[in-house]
Formats: structure tokens, sequence, C-alpha cells
């Protein structure tokens, strides 16, 4: 990733880190975002977590990304990295976004289980007990849903309308996709192949890579992100993203099949405007150049080939580019000379090959 | 067992519980038939029945066996790709584990590979399947990838096969293209051969397998017959359909001007709109060309074909 080198800076020196990765049990990453990030509720929210995470005996580490924010805001981790511990702070030079923010985080990590909040309590502390509590039950990935809901009907009504696009277009069954408070085991983050807005799709590519994802209800506390009411090119961007989603997940391997049937169905229907007019023509004279049939056939004629063209190209870049042909599917190795079963996780991948 | 194994056994897996033992049996009896170094690696393909402890029986008490499990069901094109990465041997057997192949053919594979093949296909002469469902359509897919191919075989179909490791390896697998695989190793330079082996219908266990596959494996031919074509010299292929556009567009000139002398002024729209059309879309094809080549290129820079780079020294 290009974006490691010097695009960030890091508070608590990283080269001080223990190597060894089972000193704690969890790391909670919180994102700032480039928007009105109120410190004291910052703050709070880490004093809540860091409460309950004491509380239930679950040795954590938090650590911050600002994203691109900066300013007050970095001078308010800089005193908080001085009180509390095993405190972790990253800093963009510019906002790169959440998945690039979860992605680098993750690799600051000690610890095999992480989860991700807001800088804000959106949810309640406690349902960081439940998430850990999930994951160290056999789930990979764990989100969650708002209970309760404290924004407004609006809010909950758009929120409801996208979970159930989602649900219908890629058929996984999960009922907030926006909520960011989430849990997963650290090694199957790489297995997972997100990016830019695709973020909050997360748990839905992790079950299409064969993941165990689960969600547990979370009671809401706030809800304090940009407004999102009436907003009509966030709601043209959800919808592309919910397009991207379905290509991706349905035709990634075989582009060729979508474009492909689409392109080829486009030839025929104008193929077969143009025998029409044919028939037309030789049957009752009625003319062909002077009619606009001609020219539709025509273009749909030409269309066809150019959609199945681009087909073409995204089918040539897969067979010449396909790099990972299977590592990503690949759960477990049984040998017999070991008699291990060595999950698949993280270190263990290049052994097998 | 490192790195000099002679020979792999691929096996995908797929709820095949009830086929496990008596696999298991029969792979005990060929392997003294085996060179000595043989391993077999079943990929378990997702399966949700019992099969997934019944091969971790196996790979502990048998010490040729190895098991690869895929997180969910990726279908029989992946586990047979990972099981290909996952081979350690110089060759590699695919069969099937529903008992239909028959583990006493591998010998007879491998004299074949002995004699200088990369790749025998197994042809199931007398297929003990329904004829309407099963072998009709074969026979009609085996000769239509014969023609659109251009490597005849008699059975595209069966899973018993012996692979050159060193091509299969440099192939990459995706979607549904396992069923291709000797057409797709002769563009590497592959010499392909086929001999009869025995089939036995199936006994125990489900078949995956029915009719609807007719009309997805005719698409598949022809996307592969596509790639392959396209891949190789894309900016020819882009090219060869920018030149029948510009053809079609150069044809109407002469009718256009024809038009114009005979002073139809309507029909002078329709013309020229198809003319530039053409002209375009040759444009269009010609800089998808450059861009296919592009990305044919790239790749060609870090990682040259093996095979093919072989044959050379062949």
């Amino acid at each position: 990733m290009t974006l490691q080198t010097g695009a960030f800076t890091t508070e608590n020196d990283v080269s001080a880190a223990p190597t060894n990765r089972e000193e704690f049990d969890v790391s909670v990453i919180a994102i700032a975002s480039n928007e009105h990030v109120d410190a004291e509720l910052f703050v709070s929210m880490i004093d809540s977590i860091r409460e309950v995470a004491h509380r239930e005996n679950l040795r954590t580490e938090i650590i911050v990304v600002d994203d691109g924010i900066g300013g007050d805001f970095w001078r308010c981790i800089q005193i908080l990295s001085q009180r509390v511990p095993n405190f972790r702070a990253l800093r963009f030079r510019r906002t790169f976004g959440e998945s690039v923010a979860v992605r680098i985080a993750v690799g600051y990590s000690r610890a095999p289980l992480v989860v991700t909040t807001t800088w804000y309590l959106q949810v309640a502390p406690d349902a960081l007990i439940e998430v850990v509590k999930t994951l160290r039950n056999g789930a990979d990935f764990v989100a969650t849903r708002r209970t309760k809901r404290v924004d407004s009907a609006v809010a909950r009504l758009q929120s409801w309308a996208f979970n159930r696009v989602t649900t219908r277009v890629t058929g996984v069954q999960l009922h907030d996709l926006n909520c960011s408070f989430r849990g997963f085991k650290r090694s199957i983050i790489d297995r997972i192949n997100f990016h830019g807005d695709l973020f909050r799709f997360i748990p839905i590519l992790a079950v299409s890579q064969g993941f165990r994802v689960e969600e547990v209800p979370v009671a809401h506390l706030a809800e304090r992100g940009p407004s999102t009411f009436l907003n009509i090119s966030l709601y043209l961007r959800r919808f592309l993203d919910i397009f991207g989603l379905f290509f991706l997940m349905k035709f990634t391997k075989k582009p060729l099949r979508f474009f492909g049937l689409s392109g080829f169905a486009m030839f025929m229907a104008g193929a077969l405007i143009a025998a029409f007019a044919a028939v037309r023509k030789i049957v009752n004279d009625i003319g062909v150049l002077d009619r606009p049939e001609l020219v539709l056939a025509l273009f749909l004629m030409v269309l066809g080939p150019i959609v199945l063209s681009i087909g073409l190209i995204g089918e040539i870049i897969i067979f010449t580019q396909g790099a990972q042909t299977s590592d990503y599917c690949v759960d477990e190795v049984v040998e017999h000379d070991t008699r291990t079963s060595s999950r698949k996780d993280g270190e263990k991948l290049g052994a097998g090959r | 067992m490192t790195s000099d194994v002679e020979l792999s056994l691929v096996i995908p897996i797929y709820n095949e519980e009830k086929c496990i033992p008596p696999l298991e049996a029969e792979l005990i009896r060929v392997m003294p038939l085996l060179p000595a170094r043989t391993e077999v690696v079943f990929v378990d393909d997702g399966s949700r029945d019992g099969s997934s402890a019944l091969l971790r029986e196996v790979v502990a008490r048998r010490p040729w066996a190895r098991m690869v499990r895929l997180r969910r069901n990726f279908g029989q094109t992946q586990a047979i790709a990972t099981g290909f990465q996952y081979a350690r041997g110089k060759t590699i057997v695919c069969m099937d584990g529903d008992l239909q192949n028959d583990p006493e053919d591998i010998p007879r594979l491998l004299e074949r590979m002995e004699a200088g093949y990369d790749i025998v296909s197994g042809w199931r002469k007398n297929r003990q399947d329904k004829l309407w469902t099963r072998k009709l359509p074969s026979r009609v897919a085996n000769w239509l990838i014969g023609q659109i191919l251009g490597v005849r075989l008699h059975d595209y179909g069966c899973s018993l096969k012996a692979y050159d490791a060193r091509i299969m390896k440099s192939l990459r697998l995706y979607s549904d293209m396992h069923r291709f695989l000797p057409a797709l190793a002769t563009r590497c330079g592959a010499r392909v051969t086929e001999i009869p082996v025995n089939h036995r219908a199936r006994t125990l266990g489900k078949s995956k397998y029915g009719l609807s596959r007719v009309f997805k494996v005719a698409v598949d031919i022809i996307v592969i017959k596509l790639i392959t074509d396209f891949s190789d010299r894309p900016a020819h292929a882009f090219g060869r359909m920018a030149g029948v556009f510009l053809f079609v567009g150069l044809l109407t000139v002469p009718l256009f001007l024809y038009n114009i002398s005979q002073g139809y002024r309507a029909k002078n729209i329709v013309l020229p709109s198809v003319i530039f059309l053409c002209a375009l879309s040759s444009l269009y094809f010609f800089a998808l060309g450059m861009l296919g080549d592009l990305i044919v290129r790239v790749r060609n820079r870090d990682s040259t074909n093996y095979a093919r780079s072989t044959m050379v020294e062949a």
C-alpha cells in the first residue's frame, strides 16, 4: 500500500511496541474522520470503553485514527496519550476514509480481536462485551444492529430502506450496515478486499468469502455524523455503492457473462429490428432508409459489440492478472506428519505454498 | 515427504461422506502400483456433511494423505485450482471423489505421461450415466468444444486426467474453466492425448449436476474462446473488429454518394449516420485493442509464461 509511506505520523513510538501479539485480548480502533469532532465526547468514549474493558478483565489497547483532522483534536490525543495506558494514535496527513483507516490501524494492532468504533459513543459501551463474546464463540466477524434508535424518523427510514435494498440485492441478511461498531478477528481482514465506500459492506464481503458473520443487537446512544437528511448526492452515491457491490459479488470472476449477455441481447434486438424493417421493405415496399427503425437497429447492433468488448477487457484483466487464484478461500490445511490442523490465519499462510 | 513428490492425486470432495471410506480403500489398493512418493490431496470444497471429519481421519491414518479445506463451497474449478496449488508432485492426477472414476486407471495414465505427453485425459468409453440427461448433452458439448477450441477429445467432462504440474501451475483457473483445461493448456504448447478409462455408475451419494448445465457450458465455451483469442494479442483481435466496422462504413460511402447524385434528400440523413457510427466504433475498438495490449504487456513483464518458455527449450 503506497499510503503507508509517510502518509501519517504516530503518537507513542511504535518501535517500543512488544512483538508478542497475544499481550492484549482486544484492540479497539476508534476512527475520527474529518467532521465536527467534540473532544469531550471523544474523551468520554475512550474512558467508558476502558471502564467496560477493565470491569470485564479484557486486556485492551486503544488505537485512535485521526483521519486528517489534526489541530486541537490531535493535541487532545497527545494529552490523552500521557494518561491512558496502551494507547496509540495515528494521524493521517489528509482524509483517507474509513477503509484505509481500518486497514492501517489493524496493521498496528497487537490483539487477535479487533473492535472498531466511532469517535463518540454511538452505542452503549457494553456492546464491547457482547461483540467479544460472540467472536470468542467462533464468529469471524460481528456486525451490530442498533436497537431503540435515537435518531430521527427520517434517518431511520433512510437507513431501513438502504439496508432493505442491500439485503435484497446481495442476499445477505443484515439489518444495520451503517453502524460502525463492529468486531472481527484480526487475521481475516487481509482476506477481505475492501476500499473506499465499501467499508460499510465489509460484513457482506466477509460472508461472500465464507467467513462466519453474526449480528448482535446493541443499544443505540447517539448519532453525530454529518446529516444525511435528503442529501441527493448521497443517495446517488449509495445507489452506486450497492450496484458496485452487486457487480463485485456476482461478476468479478466472470465479467464477460454480464457484459457479454447484455451486449448480445442488444445486438439481437438490433438485428431483429433490422430484419423487421427488411421484411417490410420486401413485402410491403415500405422504405427503409427514410424511417427511424434502421438508425435504432444500427445503434443497437453497434452498441452490443461495444458493451461486450468492455466485458472482454475485464475478462482479459482477470485472465492475465488474476494472480491470487485460491489463497483467500482456503480455511485450513491438514497434514499427516504434524497431525495438527493449522487454521489458515495470518502468518501460517506462506507455509502451504 | 517434501518437495521430491513424484505424483499428486488431487481429489475434490463436496458432500461425499458415503464415498470416502470406499475411496480410501480403493486408494490403498492402488498405492503399490503408483510411484513410491505419491501424495493424495483432498480438497474439501466446503462440505456440510461429515466429509471433513472423515477426511481428517484419513489424513491422520495415512501418511500419503493431505487435506485442504475451503471456507465455503467455491465450486469445482476453485477446488481443483486450490488442489493444484497445494500439490507438490511433478505430475498431478485429478479425479472425482464420487467413485465413478477407477483409480486402477491411474498407472495407465502415467504410462502415457512417460511417453512424453503433458496431459492425458480419461475417456469414459462405456459411460454409466443416463443417456438423455448426461451422455447426449456431453457428446454435443465435447463436439462443440473440439470444433471451437480446436483440441478434439472425446470426453472433456471426465475428471480423471493426468497433468504436468508445471503447466498446471502456470495456468490461472477461475469461474468454470476446469472443463477446458486441456484446450487452455495446448495454448501453452502442451501435448494432449486421451485413453479409454473405466467408468462406474454412481451408487453412493448424490450427483451435483443436472441438465441445467448445458446452457452454462455453451456460454462457457464461447467465453473461453473469446478470452483465449483476445488475450493472446488483444490489439490484433480488437483490430479485426475495428476493421469490420471500417469496412461497413466504407461500403456505405459510395451508396451515400449515389444517393446524393440522385437527389434523395431525406435519405441523406441515414447514410451519413451509418458512416459516422461505423467510423467511431472502429476507432473505439482500435483504442480498446491498445488498452488490451497494455494490460497483457504489464503482465508479461513480471511473469513470463512458464510452459511456453520450457517448450522453447525442448
